[in-house]
């Protein structure tokens, strides 16, 4: 036999079966294209400039290795389900006289077809999408690039390797499920005995038990520190993965026993057949169905979460940094706020500002004195009325031992402040505040904002007290915050050109010192960090839902060779068309969106440990957090119905291509 | 008048591109008295499956009438033919045709959930049939469990459940050992006295000895008829073995 015999032999066997390998093929040029944009995106000098890159570079590396190895195991289970479909095929050839090392190496031969195809078509495919990758990257941080397509050798090489070793794995794999097979095994491997399920209660609830204590662990747990949260983050995953294996498995199995014992129910003309169907398949596909759970739940947890991260601090900037820059002259001298020193100060600070070419817009300013040490527990930041109103544009009155609070969402109760001697009693609290960011890194949680009259009156009391600079420590600003209309780049060189200049200022004027802050240059860094996860994430998901649908497909496929024989039983019995069709739609439907409801189920308990996680970042939003979850589990259960509408024609096809055959 | 009348059947299969013509029946008559037990003979190719076929409704002759009790069948529209099917007809089956999703007693309710009856009425028209063909202890196994005679007792069940006009029986000991077949003709024979008529298409000689009478079906004409009269098994049986030695040196002529 020559050599272009098996060769032959393995394009005409993956030729004859392009149903199962076309989408098999598919995948693997998908994740290959997908390796590459990773491995590109490491590599490519586009990204290098942005702030927080080793911090990308880092995500995508371990992103990198996250893909291979799953590239690896899912393509494993693919691999197994084309071995068997073929298995009467290959059962042939042997009984035809070809030994094992022969269809050993028509196998070889395919995987070499395949691997070449799909390593040419993933390498070209990323090639072309690594540039839309690169912009959706750049673009999700906020920074600008080029449009110029690069070709990254080293990622290529990477790419390569990487999937040659994952395909010698594959054939691996194949041959030694080829060498524990006899002849007639290989033929007879489709229709392997049937069993019908025994429903197992102990199996089923001990499932059930273990989802709820994931749950549980995630919605009550209170935890102190991030190594015990990650930790038992991980621990709920582990138990809700179990869990759902188990659930799929027996618990479905149990419920459908119990439906069945319900004679009213289910000897109805709607129920019979899928009910009874889906004791079956639930028994058998438990296992898939649970992988596609768990798969989407990934993608719905990883999104959400990334999401919350990214908008969440977005978010955050724009409460932290109200304007583009922030100036906060803090001094020790309760004198310095006075009103010689600021206005000069004032104009000095735009002579500098106009040297550098930059117009402040929207601007205002405000004194503040920082107290700690005198309330108690609470720190307290005092701001004069008057300033209040011009800079936040309200209108508000207090009589003299009036005031108003800002609590920044903490527990504050108090009717009356108090500070030696002084006493202002609450007239409401504030909406509004100007939040400015370099002090919202020091707002603790006992951190309250006392907006007075008599501000002036207040320093004085201060500044005569014994103890001041012993055990009261108080600090004395003025706040001058504004925008530029500068474009990022711009922002981001006036904030290193005025630094020194500023720091001039401040000695000039007797000032400790000034806190400078952008929100271009705050932002970049953890935004960088969040945009490289988020993109992570979303490749990650892509492959993902990719891998479910294929699943789903596959599950189709061999579900509709399976039923063709019970429907064309039906209807020889007397099932009508229509009836067979209602039949088939309840239980696919119930089959194929019961993983996504679980899914869903899991996102929701997931959420308060999402949520926990989160807060380690710095981040509480949950407004915004229930709103970036509820559109990413919606956008997914679309995704998903789309899948599932797509594939069921194949389902379709082969169960109704019976029927017209007569 | 006859339960059935086949009158001047005709069914023509074309290739796709309507080149060749096949010609499986060509001119079938005959007809089926109530509470008889009819066997159709013919070899493989005879056209006694398309026969059986366009009985069943499942498929559309190309010229002639099939009457069921009255009624002409291919006026019935194709969207009522299945209910057609289900009320009017039972079947058995070579394979049983039993689905492993369900145990025995919920293959045999099939045809009656999906007529919607209440459950209580499935369960005492089951009662009696289950004793008559001696399978009340196996009514809660699946298909895989039993045996085969007891698989295709359970089909028989089936098709008796919903009390049909007509049975038709397509080869039903063709998947059984010869116990189990000779069981099973018993229990046709019985069901038969108890008034219900049958139509059975075998090419077992044994299987057609058991019936009232037997048409013979070659080249998609009915070429010849046996009744049984007052003939036992072993003499009916020897008349159909002549028939058929008679009918194979005509072909051997020519």
């Amino acid at each position: 036999m020559s050599v272009g015999f098996y060769f032959k032999l393995a394009a005409g066997g993956i030729g004859k079966n392009r149903r199962i390998y076309f989408p098999y093929i598919l995948m693997c040029v998908g994740l290959i294209a997908m390796y590459y944009i990773v491995s590109f995106l490491q590599s490519t000098d586009a990204i290098s400039d942005i702030i927080g890159v080793r911090t990308i570079r880092f995500t995508l590396n371990l992103g990198g290795w996250v893909l291979a190895v799953f590239s690896c195991v899912f393509l494993l289970y693919a691999n197994s389900f084309l071995m068997r479909c073929r298995k009467k095929e290959l059962g042939l050839y042997n009984i035809f006289g070809m030994d094992k090392r022969n269809i050993g190496k028509v196998l070889e031969r395919e995987t070499a077809i395949v691997a070449v195809v799909s390593i040419c078509a993933g390498l070209i495919l990323g090639i072309a999408c690594s540039k839309f990758a690169e912009l959706g990257l750049v673009k999700i941080i906020g920074e600008e690039t080029n449009y110029k397509l690069t070709v990254e050798p080293k990622a290529v090489c990477m790419t390569v390797a990487v999937y040659t070793v994952v395909f010698i794995i594959q054939l691996l794999n194949s041959q030694r499920k080829l060498d524990a097979s006899t002849a007639i095994s290989l033929l007879r491997g489709e229709n392997a005995g049937e069993r019908p399920p025994k429903a197992n209660a102990a199996l089923g609830l001990s499932g059930a038990a273990l989802l709820a204590f994931g749950y549980f662990i995630s919605v009550t747990a209170n935890f102190s520190s991030a190594r015990t949260l990650l930790a038992a983050a991980f621990l709920a995953v582990l138990l809700v993965i179990a869990g759902t294996y188990i659930t799929m498995v027996a618990g479905s199995v149990l419920l459908c026993r119990i439906l069945q014992n319900s004679k009213s129910y289910y000897y109805k003309p709607a129920h019979f057949v899928s009910v009874s169907s889906m004791a079956f398949r639930m028994k058998r596909n438990g296992a898939g169905l649970a992988s596609i759970c768990i798969l989407v739940t990934m993608v719905l947890v990883m999104i959400s979460s990334t999401a919350c991260l990214l908008y969440g601090t977005r978010f955050d900037f724009y409460v932290d940094y109200p304007r583009e820059f922030i100036l906060d002259f803090t001094s020790s001298d309760p004198d310095i706020l006075n009103d010689t020193v600021l206005p000069e100060l004032k104009t000095k600070l735009l002579a500098v500002l106009e040297e550098k070419n930059a117009v402040p817009e929207n601007s205002y300013e405000y004194r503040r004195a920082n107290i700690v040490g005198l309330g108690g527990e609470w720190d307290m930041y005092f701001i004069p009325l008057e300033d209040f109103s011009i800079a936040t544009g309200t209108q508000l009155a207090l009589n003299p031992g009036q005031a108003f609070i800002f609590t920044f969402g903490n527990d504050f109760d108090g009717d009356t402040i108090s500070v030696k001697g002084m006493e202002w009693k609450i007239k409401d609290s504030v909406e509004e505040f100007m939040y400015a960011g370099v002090e919202a890194m020091v707002v603790s949680k006992s951190t309250i904002a006392v907006i007075i009259p008599d501000f002036d009156e207040l320093t004085r009391a201060i500044a005569s007290l014994p103890e001041f600079g012993e055990s009261v420590f108080a600090s004395f600003d003025w706040v001058y915050d504004f925008d530029t209309g500068l474009t990022p780049e711009e922002q981001l060189g006036l904030y290193n050109d005025i630094r020194v200049p500023l720091d001039d200022l401040c000695r000039e004027y007797g000032f400790m010192g000034v806190n400078c802050g952008s929100r271009e240059n705050h932002g970049g860094g953890e935004f960088g960090m969040y945009g490289g996860i988020f993109f992570l994430g979303i490749v990650l998901s892509i492959v993902f839902v990719a891998a479910a649908v294929l699943i789903i497909y596959y599950k189709q496929l061999t579900e509709g060779f399976e039923d063709q024989p019970r429907f064309e039983t039906m209807r020889k019995i007397g099932m009508t068309g229509s009836e067979i069709r209602k039949s088939i739609d309840s239980q696919m439907l119930t089959v194929f969106f019961f993983p996504l409801l679980l899914a869903l189920a899991h996102l929701v308990f997931a959420f308060p440990l999402i949520q926990k996680l989160l807060l380690e970042f710095k981040l509480s939003n949950e407004p915004l957090f229930l709103r970036v979850i509820a559109s990413v589990g919606a956008f997914v259960a679309v995704l998903y119905a789309v899948a599932y509408r797509a594939t069921s024609n194949t389902y379709y096809n082969l169960v109704s291509g019976v029927r017209e055959e007569k | 008048m006859s339960l059935l009348e086949v009158a001047a059947l005709k069914k023509i299969y074309s290739t796709r591109f309507g080149g060749n013509k096949v010609e499986a029946l060509r001119d079938v008559s005959f007809k089926v008295e109530r509470g008889e037990y009819v066997a159709i003979m013919g070899e493989s190719g005879s056209g006694k499956t398309t026969l059986l076929n366009i009985l069943a409704a499942l498929d559309r002759p190309t010229g002639g009438r099939v009457i069921l009790d009255g009624k002409d069948m291919s006026k019935i529209k194709e969207s009522a033919v299945a209910a057609y099917r289900r009320n009017n007809l039972g079947f058995v089956f070579q394979d049983f045709n039993l689905l492993d999703t369900f145990t025995l007693a919920d293959n045999i309710y099939l045809p009656l959930v999906l007529a919607g009856r209440p459950y209580k009425e499935m369960h005492d028209r089951l009662v009696p049939i289950a004793s008559t063909l001696g399978i009340q202890k196996l009514l809660n196994k699946y298909p895989y469990e039993v045996s085969g005679g007891e698989k295709q007792r359970a089909a028989v069940a089936r098709a008796l459940i919903t009390d049909p006009k007509l049975i038709l029986a397509d080869e039903p000991t063709g998947a059984l050992d010869s116990r189990s077949a000779d069981e099973l003709l018993r229990l046709f024979s019985e069901v038969n006295r108890m008034g219900q008529t049958i139509l059975m298409v075998t090419h077992s000689l044994s299987a057609a000895s058991t019936a009232k009478r037997v048409l013979f079906i070659k080249d998609g004409v009915v070429f010849h008829q046996l009744y049984r009269g007052n003939d036992t098994d072993g003499q009916f049986y020897r008349k159909i073995s002549d028939t058929m030695v008679l009918l194979a040196a005509r072909r051997d002529r020519g």
